[in-house]
């Protein structure tokens, strides 16, 4: 049995940055630190800020499993009751007026996910801008920046590729963060005598995930999602040579920019929502023309009926703010905001509404 | 559709051959050979890699490999004098040898000598371990191989290489050296081009590779026909366009088969069986190849061809000759610290790095 790399107790886990094996306390310890130093080093939370976490329940989300949502839902609203904090559903007919199983059955199981994609990013812009928050965080991991520079590299596109290990995003109406973007949330356990790849929050017992309580099947209706489960064993190949390899992947990433003599398209405003779009109307608007097969308008309601529960409490400390955000972004897609007495999140879902 | 059903895209025959994608353009056999060999004489011709009063004298690598020896026979061919459109270079042949066997090497040696009237110029033996060589003797002067018979070099290589922490580390080491090593054997030649047999598939999987080991900002140089990092000395990377399919046929259509050496694929004992991060690059991209994905080497490469370090700091790093950003005291850059911190022998390495450091001066 090895040893914590730290205090000596019985190790259970292995780090995947350097490999060093660690107990449960001072891996933890040392993770939270590691999004700490992320904050601060970018200097990405000021006071008074406010913060919404996007918050999908689990791994991953496909369309093409109705179950898979709704136990989504249900594990985002015990998020919500293990961390006090408020919980603003919103869903695809309320902002778009369509639901993603209409839009499957107008389209057909082609292009789904990039419907679903997009609306999604866009529901998260709503999100933020309907609760005030000034900073949207997402979950993505320093694996999922590695798999995206290299799907950028082999597809060609050198605009996204630019900017996809980007740490801020702030061309939105709420800057967007990438705090997990240089940090590995899985993690090695020691299990029946092997290293055994286990996602972080199932083993660790942080918040609660749709893992937890089974697996559920991806669906791969996709080429794109084909392409992505290759590159996404290649990357575990690399990582299990070299550790180093997945942050060395997203430093070449940050390192390279598009020679002077390479075009790019030049961003403006979407004709229809004021988006930011390289054409006369940005993606969301141009996919649900198409749907509507007439002209789109900006329908949108602003319903008294979304929820959206505050809790009060007193201000946090600075360190335990800092120890809060640590354990926070820890969630996948986890959507919450924060103000400076109070804090609050929304999910994105597909479903009506539901009052909370 | 069968490629029988079709006709070559040049000329009114049957196509019997394709490049990568079957969909695309299809040949027949004398017009696919036309086509290859145009790609090898564009990539030259499109730089002015030899006009406008430019030296002719040119080093070529020759490792014994599939593309090495379809290097060789190009360029046999275009130097005879009936060749149409005559390349118009001036060659010294140096084969680099890799082997850490005194036996493997002289099979080699003895290999070579049989194919050396291909092409008529001086041939020159240099072992990778010429790289601890600070004073090298005129390779032309003796057909002795350097780092050989003078001085005795090859146990200090191999203990470099067996003191690497993971074969990552040796396979990225042997190449920055081998780099090195062309370079420094051209300048003592007086010779500022070197002309190297890196093949499309090579390069992506390289490419693949670098960016894996943070060298993001140098994919450019490293995936390009015309490198010119290393002051003086240009690389010349011909067959970037060509793959190793087109290779394997050119090579079986002119019999230049012959010219491939009986190389050992793993020189060190540690090597055998272990998988090192340019070894599954290449696996990656040959299994996207054969699942269909036909564009990915183009794509790659496209993608590197647009690639560049932001102009900020303009530091060089001694041992690969890209350009980083660093402090004034770090010598190399952030990739090459990390391999050279892998490496066990310090002592070792050292002297390795003192050598080369003569060769920027």
């Amino acid at each position: 049995m090895a040893r914590c790399w730290q205090c000596d107790a019985s190790a259970c886990v292995k780090r995947s940055k350097d490999g060093k094996p660690a107990c449960i306390v001072c891996f933890t310890e040392a993770f939270e630190a590691e999004v700490h130093d992320v904050i601060k080093t970018y200097g990405l939370f000021g006071r008074g800020k406010k913060v919404a976490v996007g918050a999908s329940g689990g791994k991953d989300s496909t369309v093409l499993i109705h179950g898979y949502r709704d136990h989504s839902l249900k594990a985002v609203k015990r998020n919500r009751n293990d961390y006090g904090l408020p919980l603003v559903i919103m869903t695809y007919k309320q902002l778009y007026g369509w639901t993603m199983d209409e839009i499957v059955a107008a389209i057909g199981a082609r292009n789904n996910c990039t419907f679903c994609g997009v609306f999604r990013r866009r529901a998260l812009d709503r999100g933020a801008a309907e609760c005030g928050a000034d900073i949207v965080a997402t979950g993505h991991n320093a694996d999922d920046i590695a798999e995206t520079v290299l799907l950028n590299v082999l597809r060609g596109d050198l605009a996204r590729l630019q900017r996809c290990t980007d740490i801020i995003t702030d061309k939105f109406a709420a800057t967007t963060l990438n705090l997990l973007r240089g940090i590995q949330t899985h993690i090695y356990s020691w299990r029946y005598g092997e290293a055994f790849l286990a996602s972080l929050q199932i083993f660790l017992k942080i918040g609660d995930v749709l893992g937890s309580e089974g697996c559920l099947p991806r669906a791969k209706p996709l080429k794109y999602i084909f392409e992505k489960d290759i590159v996404i064993k290649y990357v575990k190949e690399l990582e299990r040579l070299q550790p180093r390899a997945i942050l060395d992947l997203i430093k070449s990433g940050e390192a390279i920019c598009a020679r002077s003599d390479v075009s790019f398209p030049k961003l403006t405003a979407c004709e229809k929502c004021g988006c930011m779009s390289s054409q006369k109307l940005c993606k969301a608007c141009l996919l649900l023309q198409g749907l509507f097969m007439s002209e789109y308008h900006l329908g949108v309601r602003k319903s008294s009926r979304n929820a959206f529960n505050v809790s009060c409490g007193a201000p946090f400390p600075i360190v335990l703010f800092s120890c809060f955000v640590g354990k926070l972004v820890e969630m996948t897609y986890a959507l919450c905001s924060y103000v400076c007495t109070s804090f609050g999140s929304f999910y994105v879902d597909y479903e009506q509404l539901i009052d909370l | 559709m069968s490629l029988e059903m079709r006709r070559c895209v040049k000329c009114p025959d049957m196509a019997t051959l394709c490049c990568t994608d079957a969909k695309k353009a299809v040949y027949c056999r004398p017009c696919f050979t036309q086509m290859v060999k145009h790609k090898f004489s564009s990539s030259i011709g499109k730089r002015r890699l030899y006009k406008d009063g430019e030296k002719r004298e040119t080093l070529i690598v020759y490792n014994g490999t599939n593309s090495g020896a379809f290097l060789l026979s190009v360029i046999s061919q275009g130097l005879r004098a009936d060749a149409h459109k005559r390349l118009t270079l001036v060659p010294t042949v140096m084969v680099l040898l890799r082997e850490t066997n005194e036996g493997l090497i002289n099979n080699i040696k003895n290999e070579v000598e049989l194919i050396k009237e291909c092409i008529p110029c001086p041939w020159i033996f240099v072992h990778i371990a010429a790289i601890f060589d600070n004073i090298i003797s005129d390779p032309r002067a003796s057909s002795d191989i350097c780092g050989i018979e003078h001085t005795i070099k090859v146990p200090e290589w191999t203990c470099l290489l067996t003191s690497c922490s993971s074969s990552s580390v040796r396979e990225e080491l042997e190449h920055l050296c081998s780099n090195m090593l062309c370079v420094k054997i051209a300048q003592k030649l007086g010779i500022n081009k070197v002309m190297l047999s890196a093949s499309a598939d090579e390069l992506a999987s390289k490419t693949l590779s670098s960016l894996a080991l943070a060298r993001g900002p140098s994919v450019f140089h490293a995936a390009n026909v015309v490198d010119k990092r290393c002051g003086s000395v240009t690389l010349i990377r011909p067959l970037r366009e060509i793959s190793e399919k087109e290779i394997a046929f050119m090579n079986r259509f002119e019999k230049s088969d012959r010219y491939i050496l009986n190389i050992q694929k793993d020189r060190v004992k540690a090597d055998i069986g272990e998988p090192s991060l340019q070894s599954i690059s290449r696996d990656f991209i040959s299994n996207l190849i054969m699942d269909g994905f036909t564009g990915t080497i183009t794509t790659i490469l496209g993608t590197a061809n647009k690639l560049q370090a932001p102009a900020t700091n303009r530091s060089r790093c001694m041992l690969c000759a890209s350009v980083y950003e660093g402090e004034k005291n770090e010598r190399y850059c952030f990739s090459c610290t990390s391999i050279l911190d892998e490496v066990g022998d310090k002592v070792l390495l050292k002297q390795l790095l003192d050598c080369i450091c003569v060769i920027g001066q």
